[in-house]
């Protein structure tokens, strides 16, 4: 539970940095707050920037863009879960 | 949810009391319109308004049409805050022992067009049979589905709010063609439709105002007028087919069969009738968009008047529209695959045969200047196969699809955008890796998607004033970390033959953190805007943003 919280709290010093945020620091993001929607308000151009750091960081690969795979990138605690199962499977 | 119904009605009154009182009896405010009757039954209709207000009569100063009176109706409804309108006839054909069934209907479904499907017993003449037989047919053609059985039907009730935003914003028929347009185009909306069987008979002795061949013409044109709409936005009308109600497991299926069917017709028409044909056939509803449509007019003449070397008049703004014609009917021949690939002419053709040898992928920048649709029937095989077109609705996802099964040439692999995500950008990447050329519109500004602030633009100098171009491309190719280029598909007016412009924008775009990152994108954008400007000067009515592109919020 730990790592995760952990892991939490990474992404959203990732969030900050990758995207160059000036109105908000990494404690206001709210692990289950909506990154994309009314909470956070990350515009598509920042969604863009914000995979490719994920895929940089943590070497994250999708087959394709299901509905499924874009419910892990709704949230920091999502995303702290998916890469927490991909990071799993790598060392299986 | 209050509903509000509407009578439209041109001296007819002897079976109005009856229909009122019928109407009042479920608690419904009743507004009937006079549509410039005669003075004698505009006594008789006046004595039926009430002090209350549930019962009131609105008057046209002179007879404007039957479908008029109807949307006069339904802004009076929607200006009382009524939710849902029930349009009635006034002769009374209409059975109103359905309207309770009916309503139930639409309170199942608010969203929903609830229209009565008349269940005609033999009074109907035979000429209005056939007559109506025809109108059937031409609905099946335009909605290119036979979930709409009867549009003729006056019997129905509307969702207010849906409704009065699809009247605003087209000019639908005034008159007689009023009923079938207005179904036609709520289905072209995605409007839902629920139809109902009720009993109708045809009336005796009392007149009807359909008036003979003077109304047949009036339908005939509206059928044109709406076939053709149909066409030049097919993949809109093929996306919002209405669901034929049938077991799921089944309408699937009948659906594909369905779009299948209708693109062999149109596939049909244009090959019977030759593309030339075609294009002619198009003419009058072009004109008439021309005509009707000052929006686009405007912004037509405001982009000339910066690309000609004389101030715009009338006929260089017809011609850009008429361009547009030109365009609709050639895409469609692409879609066909009539357009045989002897008539694409590639420019920098080493370049591109060298890209191709390339193993990686490539971001291409397209445009709305010229056909880029042409690409699908011009593209060696191997090369269609790694294109992917980044498009901005599923409309296009599911027209593609179709156009799969149809013509399998012709079928582009397609990567939806509507809502961008950071899973996008893997997919992307993903894409690229394995060699993928992504195809992106450099010149629409994104569209504001569900719950994201809207895109980001950057102004930049185009054709003499700073207009505002989406940042989009230049972020992603920053990120892929690929090479871009620009290709533009031209239409040689002389010739007749159709030039592919391929030409390389960036090896790979390095964007830096912090304020640098905008800097570099904007150059980008500028020297794509200078490539497009440039084409724009040389041709100038193939360029097809019929809206004020520098003025865009």
């Amino acid at each position: 539970m730990d790592s995760t919280t952990e892991l939490e709290s990474e992404i959203k010093h990732l969030i900050v940095e990758a995207l160059d945020l000036e109105d908000i620091t990494p404690n206001e993001i709210g692990s289950e707050e909506l990154l994309f929607g009314d909470d956070i308000g990350l515009d598509s151009i920042d969604a863009l920037e914000l995979g490719m750091e994920i895929r940089k960081r943590y070497g994250i690969k999708i087959e394709a863009a299901t509905e499924e795979v874009k419910e892990h990138f709704a949230t920091v605690r999502n995303l702290a879960l998916f890469i927490a199962a991909a990071r799993e499977t790598s060392l299986a | 949810m209050t509903y509000a119904a509407i009578i439209p009605t041109l001296n007819h009154y002897e079976r109005l009391p009856d229909i009122v009182a019928r109407v009042r009896t479920l608690g419904i405010d009743v507004v009937i319109v006079d549509d410039g009757g005669e003075d004698g039954a505009a006594r008789k209709i006046d004595r039926l308004a009430t002090d209350d207000g549930t019962v009131s009569v609105l008057r046209h100063p002179q007879n404007l049409g039957k479908g008029a009176a109807v949307m006069t109706g339904f802004r009076a409804a929607g200006a009382a805050g009524h939710s849902h309108a029930i349009q009635i006839d006034a002769d009374g054909q209409h059975d109103l022992g359905g309207l309770e069934n009916m309503l139930a209907l639409s309170h199942s479904d608010p969203n929903a067009l609830v229209m009565a499907v008349p269940e005609y017993d033999h009074s109907i003449p035979l000429a209005r049979r056939i007559g109506r037989w025809v109108t059937h047919v031409w609905v099946w053609i335009e909605t290119l589905s036979t979930a709409l059985t009867d549009t003729m039907c006056g019997f129905r009730i509307y969702p207010l709010d849906a409704t009065l935003a699809l009247i605003n914003q087209h000019s639908i028929g005034t008159a007689m063609d009023f009923d079938t347009e207005i179904a036609v185009r709520a289905v072209w909306r995605g409007i839902p439709v629920i139809e109902t069987p009720v009993p109708v008979t045809y009336p005796v002795g009392g007149h009807s105002n359909f008036r003979g061949l003077q109304d047949n013409v009036l339908i005939s044109w509206m059928h044109t007028r709406l076939f053709f709409t149909m066409l030049a936005t097919l993949p809109n009308a093929l996306a919002n087919r209405p669901k034929v109600t049938t077991p799921a497991s089944h309408w699937s299926a009948l659906q594909e069969r369905g779009v299948y069917a209708g693109l062999c017709f149109l596939a049909a028409i244009v090959k019977l009738l030759g593309r030339r044909a075609c294009r002619i056939s198009l003419y009058p509803i072009i004109i008439y968009f021309w005509a009707s449509g000052r929006e686009g007019r405007r912004a037509s003449n405001d982009y000339l008047a910066r690309v000609l070397d004389h101030p715009p008049t009338w006929r260089d703004s017809l011609r850009h529209f008429l361009s547009f014609g030109d365009r609709t009917v050639e895409t469609f021949a692409a879609w066909i695959a009539l357009s045989p690939k002897a008539q694409l002419v590639f420019e920098g053709a080493a370049d591109l045969q060298q890209m191709e040898r390339e193993p990686g992928g490539l971001l291409l920048i397209v445009s709305h200047y010229g056909n880029i649709e042409l690409l699908r029937a011009g593209l060696s095989a191997e090369l269609r196969a790694r294109l992917t077109a980044f498009v901005h609705s599923d409309n296009a996802v599911q027209f593609n699809r179709v156009l799969a099964r149809f013509q399998p040439e012709a079928a582009l692999n397609t990567l939806q955008v509507t809502e961008v995500g950071p899973d996008t950008m893997l997919d992307l990447q993903r894409r690229i890796d394995n060699g993928e050329w992504i195809a992106i519109a450099g010149d629409r500004t994104p569209v504001k998607g569900q719950g994201q602030a809207g895109g980001r633009v950057t102004r930049v100098p185009f054709l003499g004033s700073e207009a505002p171009f989406p940042i989009g491309p230049y972020v992603i190719a920053g990120l892929l970390g690929c090479p871009v280029y620009t290709m533009f598909c031209v239409r040689d007016e002389h010739t007749n033959r159709h030039r592919v412009l391929f030409e390389k924008l960036a090896d790979r775009i390095t964007l830096p953190r912090g304020r640098g990152k905008d800097v570099v994108i904007t150059e980008h954008a500028a020297q794509y805007a200078d490539r497009l400007g440039a084409l724009c000067k040389k041709q100038p009515y193939l360029w097809y943003n019929f809206f004020d592109f520098w003025e865009q919020a």
